[in-house]
């Protein structure tokens, strides 16, 4: 299932960066700054993000 | 088809979600459609090669953000709403295996503060009046795919239960002007027969009133109402006691545990509105013994009446021999009650 990048944001430890499907339904993946090495390998494979224009901050936890 | 028809007769809504009889039941391993999509493998929900936590829409939900027209009209004795809300799915690990038992305290840890996120952003939706934070494990609970996760509803209501326990509480603090659950921490603190485990932030207990042989609770020993109170240190604290009573759990009959875990937190509308509230774990594990399961029969599901066959000053006394400290891999974790 192909996707895009919708916004990639850093809250403390704690990151989030949320991604929309093609039926329109949302994913976020959580990753925590210890492990940022497992964070760089799962991007590799992925298709080049294309940021949505329309993407919302969202609050900081 | 999907929406909230009204019970006159108890007084709550119920979801019909006829959609979600195509759900996958229980797929073979490699077919699992929450394990991560390896590169030219059976591609899954989630679209990477691994990750940590995620969370994402249920592809077959009962509560939608933007809902179908209901199927139905209503009318005065049976009013109809459309099922407005969100169902998220929980992944806990790419590993298909594992479960949060099996899990390290730092995986607990994470998923207490991805759990409190949830808890703040599907809160602030305009349609939401409570995040219902779950997980059904096991087949003797009925899940319907083994992939270690949890569970989030937004609801557009207080559930039923919940608004039980806020009356109860409500009542409790006008009458004697304290907390109800911080009186039931004290007497169960107090009498320590029923103590599970204990740290410095959270008790686990299976309690005086428990309907399940093996009901635990969780309770903050402070009198918070929901995640977004606690501090790291409250977090962690969290992480450890879930850790030393899913293990112990686990070390019971020598099995994968089966159980329904859920947090009872305040409604998301208007903090300050439910501070006679307070935050709570609990945990239903069907099994009364290695070999049997409790059913919900007649008394429990018409009635409401629950019978337990066992004590809870028993069945705390055998969780408690089996709880052994957490161990963190990079500080001091607390030591367990044992």
């Amino acid at each position: 299932m192909s996707h895009e990048i919708k916004e990639n944001e850093s809250a403390g430890e704690m990151h989030r960066r949320r991604i929309r499907m093609k039926d329109g339904r949302y994913m976020i993946f959580y990753t925590f700054d210890d492990e940022s090495e497992a964070v760089a390998d799962s991007e590799v494979a992925l298709p080049e993000p294309q940021p949505d224009k329309q993407a919302e901050d969202e609050p900081r936890v | 088809m999907s929406e909230l028809r009204w019970n006159p007769l108890l007084g709550e809504w119920v979801a019909t979600a006829t959609h979600r009889q195509n759900r996958t039941f229980l797929p073979p391993e490699n077919f699992c459609p929450l394990c991560p999509t390896k590169p030219g493998g059976f591609p899954t929900e989630v679209p990477e090669s691994t990750y940590d936590i995620v969370a994402f829409e249920n592809l077959f939900p009962s509560l939608r953000p933007v809902p179908e027209q209901p199927a139905v009209e209503g009318s005065e004795l049976y009013p109809v709403r459309p099922s407005q809300g969100e169902c998220e799915v929980l992944i806990y690990s790419p590993n298909h295996d594992t479960t949060l038992a099996q899990e390290p305290v730092e995986k607990l840890d994470k998923l207490v503060r991805v759990w409190t996120d949830r808890f703040i952003e599907l809160g602030a939706r305009d349609y939401v009046d409570y995040v219902f934070i779950f997980e059904n494990k096991g087949e003797a609970i009925g899940v319907t795919l083994h992939h270690p996760h949890g569970q989030i509803y937004a609801y557009p209501f207080v559930p039923p239960r919940i608004a039980r326990e806020l009356e109860m509480s409500r009542a409790h603090r006008e009458r004697t002007t304290r907390c109800l659950l911080c009186d039931i921490i004290a007497e169960e603190l107090r009498d320590a027969r029923r103590i599970v485990a204990e740290n410095a932030s959270f008790i686990a207990c299976i309690p005086f009133f428990a309907r399940w042989p093996y009901e635990t609770h969780i309770y903050a020993k402070r009198h918070t109402q929901a995640l977004t109170d606690f501090g790291r240190d409250e977090q962690r604290a969290l992480a450890e006691i879930l850790k030393m009573t899913l293990a112990a759990f686990d070390r019971l009959f020598n099995l994968s545990f089966p159980y329904m875990m859920v947090l009872h937190q305040r409604p998301t509308g208007g903090a300050d509105a439910y501070d006679y509230y307070h935050f709570h774990i609990e945990f239903y594990p069907p099994m009364r013994t290695a070999t049997k399961l409790k059913y919900l029969a007649g008394s429990e599901t018409g009635a409401g009446m629950f019978i337990n066959d066992t004590l809870p000053e028993e069945k705390a006394a055998e969780l408690r021999a089996l709880v052994e400290p957490v161990r963190w891999k990079q500080q001091p974790g607390s030591v367990s009650r044992s």
